[in-house]
Parts: structure tokens; C-alpha cells; sequence
């Protein structure tokens, strides 16, 4: 059966309702509610399910308060509605007079659902603004990710080559717009220093496709769309404001970049959320040298487009298929490659949702064990109020009048647990956002708002009235006589059973959570372990891009850098100096078809792209990779010498497995097409892509030989300062209009890769221990409990001479019995349920021996820590003060 | 105009909803979803309750609905108006005809705004 969990809710509250109408019509209520639930859910997934479940509560609230109205009129016409007002307002402020009678229990309750609901408002308000929420822009369920996709190479969602993209611009009729993205930097020379800034060349049509009006201005005109006529730019509202101070005449000025003046054409608005947010967007197009066939092999570009309105999303489907065969069939750097298309926010979030969905999770089960807490709570406290209630029930309390109280009061503790916790969420999130990765698309815009805050009062209203259910529940029964008469109060046995039932469950979901978090911990100690094939201290990187009008030659390129490098050698904390493009872990990447020379059949099955690195000498000394066998890079290696290549072991292992590749000839592709080139040395894997990835076939071609107007100088250095002010000064001795561009360690890129795994595993890991704190506290009470009933029969047994040890350990044993069953209800869930994080460990199973049996230590330890503070009161119960009591 | 007591609204559309046809529980919440066009929806509280009341005033009669899919004992109650139930929403919509009536007199035509 679906949904078992609200349809026992739904169960709880029918329970409000009169007998009568109950008695007839429940289950086919029942059953309405669940239809109703899998109709919502299914258009509108979880909300659904929270809109269907607060519906319900209103309603069948709404029908009580209704059904006494109408039968209090009938009878009692003359009273008229401010009696029932009346009694509302009695209802509350008793509940209010009596959580403050005993302060300590609204405290401690209060307090424990505030833990409980402060995590899991501000998990969800993340989760909410990052996975829940549609894009903000006019139809976003039209907004598409098309990318080429090969599944023979692995390559499930590949960027796409500008010559594929203008073929499908021209052939797709499914889209109303389709445009490409490429991120970059731009260089501001306008200033009186350059200025390296962030920037997204795109479509000229890009800001039509996401359908964002501009703040001010326009968007590209049309004639940017004509190659050559690239000369516009549009804003970022913070550029705007930084450098033209919001001046609406800003449009129509110039901005000088380093290729020449650029007009601002339009200004963004001030909330336009894009994944990447750059400061300047540039118009791109394409000429036709950029798209050779060679070209077709250079997968780079971001490509998204917009569904026409009267196209199914599996008719663009079938078309752009039909289109990549077509293509396939011209181009052979198109044979075998299809096309796939993800919704965009799909696409925007794949890499988080099972990370924030597990954090939600998480905090789900907090929340969980904190009102199983709380419900212990209010059960201890339940047998002490049954005299109250029935001395109030004696005095003539109808049963209707005592629920209501009952309710008001619970209702009442569960809002203040929710509103201090919403507090503490408010307080929380901006930590969570600085400790989340940056990448995450739109964390920071979470916060509490209005559509987070009906949520967290639904679920605090539904908490109360489990709460309140419960407290009824064990109250069904009492006799008022017997209870007022009886001097001893204490608990049923049935009521007894439950509270050892909740913190059995308590541990349970503890453990649960302990060895999630214990999972993700020895993942992320496996991960350092790994040796990613470079040095990562001591080594930093500077970008560097050279503007085309001055440095338009590929000679000019290689002479700067080579300059460059030649300047900065030996200088004082410089112990060597190179420059690639491509840096380990900083995201960048270039991949370019190639073939092994007299061996096409090597590659023609597989269509072979290798990562390509463009590098001048001194980088493998520089980064610390292994030279493997052959000889590294020199200068020498320039346009005038041999075309050369070296690659990495894998491609070495792969492709001669039993031959050594020095001397062999392969054919790569690149900016100016194919070059076949001598490989002359093979250097070592190199974990490129992140510690996780296994290492991809590689090449690195002399810089000299393939000079490109971008390269991320690399320093290995003893004084970092001392490091950027040598470069900033040789700069300027070089180029003074050169801008010098961020500044990223090595180290600091590791810990940007990391931060993702250290973010979810430190979360998991504050969750679990404020589980295991909950639980602890749950055992605690419960044993305290025991103790304090058994006084009198401890203190006998100690006046007769019974051993102190023995007695210490019967009530020790109490705690004990209860940790051990819910250590196994644990490991039986985490053995379930595991299996679904396999995804998010490394080299860990996700029944990994060590760390359920160390998680399950850790929970008996404490739970004996938990158990032994109420067995040393017994212990010290004075015999005669104990027997006094009898 | 005397006063004549009205319908409640709900008791009107579900009336309305079982006019033609006999129905169960989720069929009457979907149809007045439906004719409301989604703005009146009938929780279960709200429509079993009107269901059982207007049985009990003679205006609703319960029916014994066919076998559900399974062998499963889960008859569904169907829900049919009685010839009381149509003559009181024959009323109704008359008494509503007759604002409409009077609200064309004076020019008022759906839809739109005299300002």
C-alpha cells in the first residue's frame, strides 16, 4: 500500500471527527484521501502530497468546528458564535497558562523541536530554492540542454562542436530559438589598469530564448548575428552599477576590451539568475574558418534551446535523431554521435539532487527522532496529568472539551518548536550558503520565505496534532475514579511498552544516520588517500589571456610566453615556471579528435578524442608529474622544429600495450586542423578531472608549436607574494596594458573539488551526532524513569543486603536491552536502505563492515554512558529514605 | 422575494454533479473540480459529511455499486438523486436563473466591467 505513513496520519485525524459519521463513512474517506494524494503527488511530486495532507487537516477541522457550530445553534441559538470564539480563546490561553506551569518540560520540548525543525527548514529551504523551484523565466519547462552524446565512448552529455551546433540551428524546426554558450574572461583596458573580468560569449539570441527582459536597453540587435558585426555587450546589473553607476545612459557608450570598443546594448535585471553569472555577455558568431571539419571534433560549447510551443518534447526528440544521422552519415567526426536533450533545470541541478536529497533526508529523520523525543515527553508527563484530567472529567469536562484543550496545548508546542526553530534556520542558513560549494546553482539565494514558511507551519501544525493524539491515546481509558484515588502515579504497562518502542526507533534511525555519515567519511579519507599524479603545494596559477589585435600571429603568442617564462626564471621564491591550458581540477578541459598514423583501424571504430594540453617546458617539472620514458618539451619544439607530441601512460597502455609508443607518429586535430606529430615522451596519469575520475587519454603538444591566445602560468614557489609581485612587475616590464588574472593555488583548487564531499559528509555528520545526542537523552529519561519508579524496591533490596554492583547493573541492563534492539533495527534499515548513497562513496561498499561495526560500537557506548548517570542514583538511594516513602 | 432557504453551495454542485449519473466518492469530487472549473474541491470530511446529511434530508439516495477490480471486499458506495433532490435543484437553479434574468436587465453581461 502507498503512502502508509499519511494515510496513518489521515487515520489519526479522522479520530476528530464525531462517532457517528466516523463509524459510516471512514474507510471510504480513507480511500478518498489516498486517491486524491496519488492524483496530486503525481502532477506535483512532494508538494502535492503536503498541499493534499494540510487540505485534509483543514477540512476535516473546518467540518468539526462547522458540525459543532450547527448543533450548539440549534440547541443554543442564543448564544450565537461568541461562545464558540469564547471558548477558542479559553482553550489557548489555558493551553498557554499550562505549558508555563511547567516550564521545564515546555522548554525541553520546545527546545528539542526546535533542533528538529531549525535543520530540516533550513536543508529544505535549500533544497527548495535549488531542486524545487521552476527557472525563473517565462516557460522554463520549454528551456532544453542539447548535447552530443556518444554512449559506445561513455560520453552520455557531451558540449557540442560550433560546426554541429550551426547545423542544428539550421536544420531543428522543434525550437523556437537555439543558441550556444561558451564562458570565458574579457580584459577591460578602458581603466587606468587592465582588468580581467568574466564573460559568456553566446548566441546573439540568447536573451529572446530565456525570455529576459533587459533592465535598460535592449538585447543584441539583429545584426549581430552577422559574423564580424560582434562589437556589443550587455551588462550585469552589478556592472552596471560598479562602473557607470546605474546610469541609464550607460546604453549606447562604449566599452573598451581588449579586442576594441564595445557598445552596451542592454543592462540585465538585477535578479537574472543564470548557473554562471558573468559580468559582460558578448554576441558570438561563428566565421567560417571556425567551422572546418576538422572542427567538427572540438566539443566545447554549451548549447540550449526553446521548445516551440506546439512541439512535444519526444517530437524534437525523433528529429534532432534523424538530424544527428544525417550528420553522421556526412562528417566523420559526426558517425556515431546522437543527441540528447535534459530539461534545463534538470541539467542545472543532476549533480546536487542526490546530494541535497540525502541532506534532506537527513534532516527528515532528526525531525523524526526529535518528536519521538518529544512524544516520550509528553507520555511521561500524560501520566502525570491523568489525575488532573480526571478530576476534570469528574467535575463534568465534557470529553469533546478536554480533546480540544489537549489539542490547543500540543498545537501550541509544536508552533513555539517551529517558530524557534524557523528562528534558528533564519540564523543557520547563511552559514550553510558559505559552507556549501559555490557551484551550486542559485544556493544563494535561499531563505526563509512566505511558500517555506507554509510548509514548516503545516508540518508544526501536523506535529501538534500527533502530539496531541498521542497524549489522548494513553489517556483512552483512565477512570477518573481510580485515578484520583490512586496516590502512586504511574504508567501503564501498555504505555510503558510504547515509550521503549519510540526510543528503540530513536536508536534505530540514530545508527541509520551514524553509519550514513560514517560511509561518506571513510569516501572522503579514500579520496585524500589518492595519489592524483601532481604536487598540489606550494604551486599556484595565474591566467593570462592575450588580446588578439596585438597579439594576432601565432608567432607573437609563442614569443610573449616564451619571454615571459624566460623573465621569470630564478627569480627570488620562483623555483620554476611554465604555462598550459589546461590546469589539473580547474574545470577546464579541451578534447580533440586524433588518429595513430599507418594504424587507422587504432581509432576509426571509436571516433578518438584526447584531452588536449597545450604546454610550454618546465611544466611537468613544475607540477610535479613523472617523465616516464622519452625525453619532456624544450624550446626548441617551435614552429621551425619537428611537430611533437607527448602523451600520457593511458594512452601509452592503450594503444601499445606491448610496444613502445616513442618514435610513433599520431594525427591530432586542432585549432588549425590535423598535424601529424612524433610522440616523444610519455609522463604519468594524471587524475585531471577530479580525484573520482579515472585518468582519460591525453596529449600535450609544445606551446610553441600551437600557440593559443589563453594560458594559466604555473609557479612552483617558496614565497607566494613574493611570486605574484615578480609577475606583476615583469608583466608590466613586457606588456603594461596586459591585466594580470586570478591568482588560484594548486592547493586551493583541491579544496574547491573537495568542498562538495566535505559539505554533504560534514552536514551528515552534525546530523547524526545531534541523533545520537537525542537518543542519548531519550534513553536517559526513559531509564531515570524506571529508576524512579523502582526507589522504593531498590532501596528494599538494599536494605536487605543486596550487592551494589548487581543493582547498578540491572538498571544499566535497561538501557542496554533498549540500545541493542534498536542497534539492530538500525543495521537492518542502513543494510535496506545504504545502497541508495552507493553513488556518492568512493571505493567504499555500501555495506562497508567497518563502519557499521564501529557506528554500532559508538551507539552502545553511549547509550551505556546514557544508561549509567539514573544507575548511579540508584545506587546512592538511601535505604531508609527509600522505605520511608513505601 | 420571500426568503426561501437556500442550498448550501456544495450540497448545490454535488447535486448538480450526480444529476445525470450515479457516482462514488472520488467521482463527485472530481466532477465538481470540474464543473467549478477547479475552484471548488470537495475534501472528504466536507463531502461525506454533506453526502450523509443529505441522505438523512432525502435529497441523495446511496446505491450498491458494482464489484471493484479486485476479488477484494471493497464495494465502493455510488451516490444517486432522488426525485426530492432534482425537484429542490430544479428550485435552486430557477431561483439562480431568475438573478441571472435580472441582472441581463440591467446590463450586465458577463465578463465584463461597467465602470
Amino acid at each position: 500500500m502507498k503512502y502508509i505513513v499519511y494515510r496513518c496520519v489521515y487515520r489519526g485525524l479522522l479520530r476528530l471527527l464525531p462517532e457517528e459519521l466516523r463509524r459510516s463513512h471512514a474507510s471510504e474517506m480513507e480511500r478518498l484521501f489516498a486517491e486524491t494524494l496519488e492524483i496530486e503527488s503525481a502532477r506535483r511530486s512532494s508538494l502535492g502530497r503536503m498541499y493534499v495532507l494540510g487540505g485534509a487537516v483543514l477540512d476535516i477541522v473546518g467540518w468539526a468546528l462547522s458540525e459543532r457550530r450547527d448543533s450548539r445553534s440549534t440547541s443554543r441559538a442564543e448564544r450565537g458564535k461568541a461562545g464558540d470564539l469564547r471558548g477558542v480563546r479559553q482553550d489557548v490561553a489555558y493551553s498557554i497558562r499550562s505549558l508555563l506551569r511547567s516550564p521545564g518540560f515546555s522548554a525541553i520540548a520546545v527546545l528539542t523541536l526546535a533542533l528538529g525543525f531549525g535543520g530540516s527548514i533550513a536543508i529544505f529551504s535549500v533544497v527548495d530554492f535549488v531542486l524545487l523551484r521552476p527557472l525563473p523565466f517565462p516557460e522554463p519547462e520549454k528551456l532544453y540542454t542539447v548535447w552530443e552524446t556518444n554512449l559506445e565512448r561513455g560520453r552520455r552529455q557531451s558540449l557540442v562542436a560550433p560546426p554541429t551546433f550551426v547545423d542544428w540551428r539550421e536544420m531543428a524546426e522543434s525550437f523556437s530559438e537555439m543558441s550556444m554558450l561558451s564562458q570565458g574572461t574579457a580584459t577591460l583596458t578602458g581603466g587606468a589598469s587592465p582588468e580581467q573580468v568574466s564573460a559568456i560569449s553566446a548566441s546573439p539570441n540568447i536573451f529572446a530564448l530565456l525570455g529576459v527582459p533587459m533592465h535598460v536597453g535592449g538585447a543584441f540587435p539583429p545584426e549581430a548575428e552577422s559574423p564580424g558585426s560582434d562589437h556589443w555587450v550587455v551588462l550585469s546589473f552589478g556592472c552596471w552599477q560598479n562602473w557607470f553607476g546605474g546610469d541609464p545612459a550607460a546604453v549606447g557608450q562604449s566599452l573598451v576590451l581588449a579586442d576594441g570598443p564595445h557598445t552596451v546594448v542592454g543592462v540585465l535585471p538585477n535578479d537574472f539568475r543564470f548557473p554562471e553569472m558573468p559580468e559582460l555577455w558578448l554576441p558570438q558568431t561563428f566565421a567560417p574558418e571556425q567551422l572546418t571539419e576538422g572542427m567538427r571534433g572540438a566539443r566545447y560549447l554549451h548549447v540550449i534551446a526553446r521548445l516551440r510551443s506546439d512541439v512535444s518534447v519526444d517530437r524534437a526528440r525523433a528529429e534532432m535523431a534523424t538530424i544527428a544521422r544525417t550528420l553522421g552519415e556526412n562528417h566523420a567526426n559526426n558517425a556515431g554521435w546522437g543527441v540528447s536533450l535534459v530539461a534545463l533545470r534538470e541539467n542545472m541541478v543532476v549533480e546536487y539532487r542526490r546530494s541535497l536529497t540525502l541532506l534532506l533526508l537527513a534532516t527528515v529523520l532528526v525531525l523524526v527522532i526529535a518528536c519521538a523525543n518529544v512524544v516520550n515527553l509528553v507520555l511521561a508527563r500524560s501520566s502525570d496529568r491523568r489525575r488532573e484530567r480526571a478530576v476534570q472529567l469528574a467535575l463534568g469536562a465534557t470529553g469533546g472539551r478536554i480533546c480540544k484543550q489537549s489539542l490547543a496545548q500540543h498545537v501550541m508546542l509544536a508552533l513555539a518548536g517551529g517558530l524557534v526553530g524557523t528562528l534558528c534556520a533564519i540564523w543557520a542558513i547563511p552559514v550553510l550558503v558559505q559552507l556549501a560549494p559555490a557551484e551550486i546553482p542559485r544556493v544563494g539565494d535561499a531563505t526563509v520565505d512566505a511558500r517555506v514558511l507554509v510548509v514548516c507551519l503545516t508540518t508544526s501544525v501536523l506535529v501538534g496534532v500527533v502530539l496531541s493524539l498521542v497524549s489522548l491515546w494513553s489517556s483512552v481509558g483512565s477512570d477518573p475514579c481510580l485515578a484520583i484515588r490512586s496516590s502512586q502515579v504511574g504508567e501503564t504497562p501498555t504505555r510503558h511498552r510504547t515509550r521503549r518502542l519510540l526510543i528503540v526507533t530513536e536508536v534505530g534511525l540514530s545508527l541509520l544516520l551514524l553509519i550514513g555519515a560514517g560511509l561518506l567519511f571513510r569516501s572522503f579519507v579514500k579520496l585524500q588517500q589518492i595519489d592524483p599524479g601532481f604536487t598540489t603545494s606550494g604551486v599556484i596559477t595565474i591566467s593570462l589571456s592575450l588580446p588578439g589585435s596585438r597579439y594576432g600571429t601565432d608567432a607573437q603568442r609563442a614569443s610573449f610566453f616564451r619571454g615571459f617564462q624566460e623573465r621569470l626564471t630564478g627569480r627570488r621564491g620562483i623555483q620554476s615556471v611554465s604555462a598550459t591550458t589546461n590546469v589539473p581540477l580547474s574545470g577546464s578541459a579541451m578534447s580533440f579528435g586524433f588518429s595513430i598514423d599507418g594504424r587507422p583501424e587504432a581509432t576509426d571504430n571509436e571516433q578518438a578524442a584526447a584531452e588536449y594540453h597545450v604546454i610550454t617546458p618546465g611544466y611537468f617539472r613544475t607540477m610535479g608529474i613523472d617523465l616516464k620514458s622519452g625525453r619532456a618539451l624544450s624550446w626548441d619544439d617551435d614552429a621551425n622544429g619537428a611537430a611533437v607530441v607527448m602523451v600520457n601512460q593511458t594512452f601509452a597502455d592503450r594503444y601499445w600495450p606491448n610496444d613502445d609508443p616513442i618514435g610513433k607518429r599520431i594525427t591530432v586535430v586542432s585549432r588549425g586542423g590535423p598535424t601529424s606529430r612524433e610522440i616523444v615522451g610519455v609522463v604519468s596519469d594524471v587524475r585531471h578531472a577530479g580525484l573520482a575520475a579515472l585518468p582519460k587519454v591525453e596529449v600535450y603538444v609544445p606551446f610553441a608549436q600551437d600557440p593559443w591566445a589563453f594560458a594559466r602560468l604555473v609557479l612552483r614557489t617558496t614565497d607566494e607574494a613574493g611570486a605574484v609581485m615578480a609577475v606583476r612587475a615583469e608583466l608590466a616590464g613586457l606588456d603594461n596594458s596586459l591585466p594580470i588574472g586570478a591568482v588560484v593555488s594548486i592547493e586551493q583548487m583541491m579544496l574547491r573539488w573537495l568542498a562538495p564531499l566535505r559539505f554533504q559528509m560534514v552536514l551528515v555528520g552534525l546530523f547524526a551526532a545531534t541523533a545520537l545526542l537525542l537518543a542519548t537523552l531519550g534513553i536517559y529519561g526513559v531509564v531515570s524513569y524506571v529508576v524512579s519508579l523502582r526507589t522504593n524496591e531498590i532501596g528494599l533490596r538494599m536494605a536487605l543486603g543486596a550487592d551494589t554492583g548487581r543493582v547498578f547493573g540491572s538498571v544499566i541492563n535497561q538501557g542496554i536491552v533498549l540500545a541493542l534492539a534498536g542497534s539492530v533495527l538500525g543495521v537492518v534499515a542502513a543494510l535496506a536502505t545504504t545502497k541508495y548513497i552507493a553513488g556518492l562513496l568512493f571505493e567504499v561498499s555500501p555495506t562497508d563492515p567497518v563502519v557499521f561495526s564501529g557506528a554500532s560500537v559508538l551507539v552502545l557506548v553511549i547509550a551505556l554512558v546514557g544508561s549509567a548517570l539514573p544507575a548511579r542514583r540508584a545506587v546512592k538511594v538511601d535505604p531508609v529514605e527509600a522505605l520511608r516513602e513505601v | 422575494m420571500t426568503a426561501t432557504p437556500t442550498l448550501k453551495p456544495q450540497w448545490f454542485q454535488i447535486l448538480l454533479a450526480i444529476a445525470d449519473q450515479e457516482l462514488h466518492g472520488l467521482g463527485i469530487m472530481k466532477e465538481v473540480l470540474g464543473q467549478t472549473e477547479g475552484q471548488m474541491r470537495l475534501w472528504p470530511a466536507m463531502l461525506y459529511g454533506s453526502l450523509k446529511k443529505m441522505v438523512e434530508a432525502g435529497l441523495v439516495e446511496e446505491k450498491e455499486g458494482p464489484p471493484g477490480p479486485g476479488a477484494e471486499n471493497d464495494r465502493r458506495r455510488f451516490y444517486g438523486i432522488t426525485k426530492v433532490g432534482r425537484d429542490t435543484l430544479a428550485v435552486e437553479v430557477a431561483r439562480l436563473t431568475r438573478y441571472v434574468q435580472v441582472a441581463k436587465e440591467k446590463d450586465i453581461a458577463a465578463g465584463t466591467v461597467n465602470s
